[in-house]
């Protein structure tokens, strides 16, 4: 019972208390403007969650931070700190939209497919190097992780705005051919488009992948103890790979879905982050798939709202990515303080385990 | 000449252990002191004390006659007392001048006087002939030199006191020569070095004076000029008889065969050398031997966890040698490993989940639905219940994670995993009691004992050596990777078995099996 309301306490009030702690530091930082901060939440809360119109762009701000979320909490729980997922999906936007534009006359349905299955394996291709260098040559996959989103925007970027411009005036691809359009589904006005349905879907399928089949038990175990895991007969070398194949192939579906069913052309610099909102979105759900669904809907909220908030009151929109970042101080904070007791629990008796190994 | 160090009526406990009881030693200032003695016989736990790392329940310490009391090893370092780890502390990344001078930086304020730092360095290194080049990187440097490193940096700091844990564990002969070298001339200018060691050759080459300690009581004091290796292998490991064994007459089959197997790690050192053993149905060996002798990689080897580099390995006639751990699992080799909470358990894990750890994939665990692989969970419930039923595991429930048990049941958890699933053909139990209660010790013992008389082979791998003599059939020690003594258990002493693990004997004759 208490071991119970204890984990309960752990997975669900800690995140409680990040997400409350940031809105109250949020709170101060709105002072100043001269605005009560309960205004300013409640119209921010409002224009979230307060019209139809509201609920459903709010989710369509979540999906792409569902899928990257996913990607991240997939990785993470398999002991694998994918950060990649920014370039990984700005690898998979530029293929779908490339296969989108040019691939030959075929039915809807094939060519939607192919689309995702491009985007998926450019996203799992770019995901793959660095932890081959990390492997090979013990190269820190956070280095190459970050210089490999800088190099997949800018060359996404780069192919926007010279081999493949389309008739606008800035870099971005032709319009996909309609048939590959992601049906919408609260309008034609508003993003919200079939692929929040497919992240719904997806983060069910992960949770029931990790924990429930026999590949999830061997990932887990992976993310937890490398040495139970190759004493268990895995190869957690290959395990390591083939985790960070699937959270990449989910990064770059990611940029399938803002490519197919919002923007309908791959347009340069077209993330204002999603993939390391993703990770947020992750940590703040304690890597768990299904918790995903719940903060990255939270996430997209708080960024829909926060335009709302900038239109009726003097307050910047980017008081949201301040609180956003407060809840990652926290979050990080949690980790560092556990790791801390850890290396306390360890060092209350290392005489002993040395009395034992020597 | 005075004393240098003298530990009066020390008492160190920890759960479940005195690991030092009223010790007290004196050493003299310029001497060389060995502390000698088992595993877990207490030495390391002493030296810490005296290097400030832990503190003593009870006891006093006097350095140079006069008492002191060390929080930290700063405070031992201050009373000029330094110590050479057996895993060096260095930075591999940076220079060997930086290495030296890390924690002690010549200069003002923020600025480092490099210039300064080098030159005394350079003396010390010309007094002491250990010349060293003091720009290259440590991590190039070979073991031996970094050894060097190591306690030129000691000398930097101005100790007085050199404790030097297990030096030559990880150097070549020719190192440990030049070691010992090393030690004598430094010793002649007035230093003091406390060595601790299980080799007793060294001993009785480098030291002035020899402490043997057992079970964390000091047994036997003596100037190395009054003694020899045999009366110290002796007094190292005392003389108890082991329990009385009821075990059956076995001639079983032939179960596993290595020839000449070799292995290596990814830095190409020897791991194993030229390793030939047999074990049949019915039939416990005891590997016998000083951690870290190669035993962990004899039993992956076995285990299929590290292949081996040469050689061949037959399991019932059949060839095992590219065979890897998964599909050894499921032929019956089952494996405890001596680090259960690195390897054996997933300590975040409920007792169910580890039940069926590596078993996973038989198919009463698996559910297939479409092209997915589920854990079947009320059959993996079910296996945990009737194996807490059957092992007696004290645990409140089967979704209690294992990190909340005992060591004794978390063993438990290990050795049912092991054998109740699947019978095995041959079990691999390295270290099976370490650590674990006594009640546990003779369940554990029995079970083994039990698989045995049921005809499965066993390698049993323990610094224990009255484990040893307990359940073993046949004995081997190993001695840096190699097989050096093979005998009937009846056949060899205590004694002459810790002559074999000290590496100062080895056997003429090839065994035949």
């Amino acid at each position: 019972m208490n071991r119970r309301v204890e984990t309960a306490i752990n997975s669900i009030g800690k995140p409680l208390f990040a997400i409350f702690v940031s809105l109250l530091i949020g709170a101060i930082l709105i002072i100043p403007t001269g605005t009560s901060p309960i205004e300013a939440y409640s119209i921010l809360f409002k224009g979230a969650f307060g019209s139809w119109q509201g609920i459903t762009t709010s989710l369509a701000y979540a999906t792409p931070l569902l899928f990257t979320g996913l990607g991240a909490a997939y990785a993470f729980r398999a002991g694998v700190f994918n950060i990649g997922l920014e370039g990984q999906l700005y690898f998979g936007a530029i293929a779908a939209a490339l296969v989108g534009v040019y691939a030959p006359e075929m039915p809807g349905i094939l060519h939607i497919i192919l689309c995702i299955g491009a985007a998926m394996l450019a996203g799992m291709l770019w995901s793959i190097l660095p932890a081959i260098l990390k492997i090979r040559y013990n190269i820190g996959v956070f280095i190459t992780y970050i210089m490999f989103n800088n190099i997949a925007q800018l060359f996404s970027d780069y192919l926007a705005t010279y081999p493949f411009k389309g008739e606008l005036s800035f870099g971005a691809t032709y319009k996909v051919s309609e048939k590959v359009f992601l049906p919408k589904l609260a309008g034609e006005m508003i993003d919200l488009n079939f692929g929040f349905v497919i992240a719904i879907l997806l983060a069910i399928f992960l949770y029931i992948l990790l924990f429930k089949t026999q590949f999830g038990y061997e990932s887990r175990a992976a993310g937890i103890n490398v040495g139970f895991t190759e004493y268990m007969g895995v190869d957690a070398v290959k395990k390591t790979l083939v985790v960070v194949m699937i959270s990449g192939a989910i990064a770059g579906l990611a940029g399938a879905e803002q490519v197919l069913g919002v923007s309908h052309r791959y347009i340069s610099s077209f993330s204002p982050g999603f993939g390391y909102m993703g990770i947020t979105v992750a940590l703040l759900a304690r890597t768990n798939p299904l918790a995903c669904i719940i903060t990255a809907i939270f996430f997209g909220a708080l960024n829909n709202g926060a335009i709302q908030m900038e239109i009726f009151t003097n307050i910047s929109r980017d008081l949201v990515t301040a609180i956003q970042a407060i809840m990652i101080i926290f979050i990080a904070a949690d980790f560092a303080w556990k790791k801390r007791k850890g290396i306390k629990k360890q060092e209350k008796k290392p005489s002993q385990s040395k009395e034992e190994v020597a | 000449m005075g004393l240098a160090i003298e530990m009066i009526d020390i008492c160190k406990e920890f759960p479940g252990t005195l690991a030092n009881d009223h010790v007290s030693i004196q050493v003299a200032k310029g001497s060389v002191m060995c502390l000698v003695g088992e595993n877990g016989a207490g030495k390391s736990t002493l030296m810490n004390i005296l290097y400030g790392l832990l503190r003593p329940d009870f006891g006093e310490i006097r350095i140079n006659g006069k008492t002191v009391e060390f929080h930290s090893s700063l405070d031992a370092l201050n009373e000029k007392i330094g110590m050479v780890h057996q895993h060096f502390m260095l930075v591999e990344e940076i220079s060997v001048l930086e290495n030296i001078i890390l924690g002690r930086e010549p200069g003002k304020s923020q600025f480092i006087d490099y210039e300064q730092a080098r030159k005394e360095i350079e003396d010390l290194m010309e007094k002491n002939g250990m010349p060293i080049p003091l720009d290259a990187l440590v991590g190039d440097l070979p073991v031996g030199m970094q050894q060097k490193v190591e306690i030129i940096k000691v000398l930097y700091r101005g100790a007085d006191i050199l404790i030097l844990d297990e030096p030559t564990a990880v150097l070549t002969p020719q190192e440990t020569d030049e070691l010992f070298n090393n030690i004598e001339r430094i010793s002649a200018m007035g230093k003091t070095f406390v060595f601790i060691t299980h080799k007793l050759d060294e001993v009785i080459r480098v030291s002035d004076f020899i402490i043997v300690m057992r079970r964390g009581k000091v047994v036997g004091q003596v100037k190395t000029k009054d003694t020899n290796k045999y009366a110290l292998a002796e007094q190292m490991v005392g003389k108890e008889i082991p329990p009385i064994r009821d075990r059956e007459e076995k001639n079983g089959e032939k179960v596993i065969r290595l020839s000449n197997v070799n292995c290596h790690d990814h830095k190409g050192r020897k791991l194993l050398k030229n390793i030939n053993l047999s074990i049949h149905q019915g039939e416990i060996v005891g590997v016998a031997g000083i951690s870290g002798n190669g035993q962990q990689a004899l039993a992956q080897t076995i285990s299929g966890q590290l292949l081996s580099n040469s050689g061949e390995i037959t399991y019932f006639g059949e060839d095992f040698t590219k065979v890897k751990r998964r599909e050894r699992l499921l032929k019956g080799i089952s494996y405890m490993p001596a680090d259960r909470k690195k390897e054996g358990l997933c300590m975040e894990w409920s007792v169910a989940e580890n039940s069926i750890a590596g078993y996973h994939i038989l198919h009463q665990f698996v559910k297939k639905i479409g092209c997915l692989h589920f854990i079947n969970e009320s059959q993996m419930n079910e296996n945990a219940i009737k194996m807490i039923e059957r092992f007696d595991i004290r645990t409140p429930s089967h979704r209690t994670k294992v990190s909340a048990l005992s060591g004794g049941n978390q063993q438990k958890v290990v050795i049912a995993r092991e054998t109740f699933v699947q019978k095995p053909k041959l079990l691999i139990a390295a270290e099976p009691t370490r650590g674990v209660d006594i009640g546990a010790i003779s369940f554990i013992h029995n079970y083994i004992m039990d698989l045995r008389n049921e005809d499965t082979a066993g390698l049993l791998i323990s610094s224990d050596l009255d484990e040893i003599f307990a359940l073993s059939d046949t004995i081997v020690v190993l001695f840096e990777g190699e097989i050096v003594c093979h005998v009937k258990a009846s056949e060899i002493s205590k004694e002459e078995l810790g002559l074999y693990m000290a590496g100062s004997k080895r056997q003429e004759n090839e065994y035949e099996s």
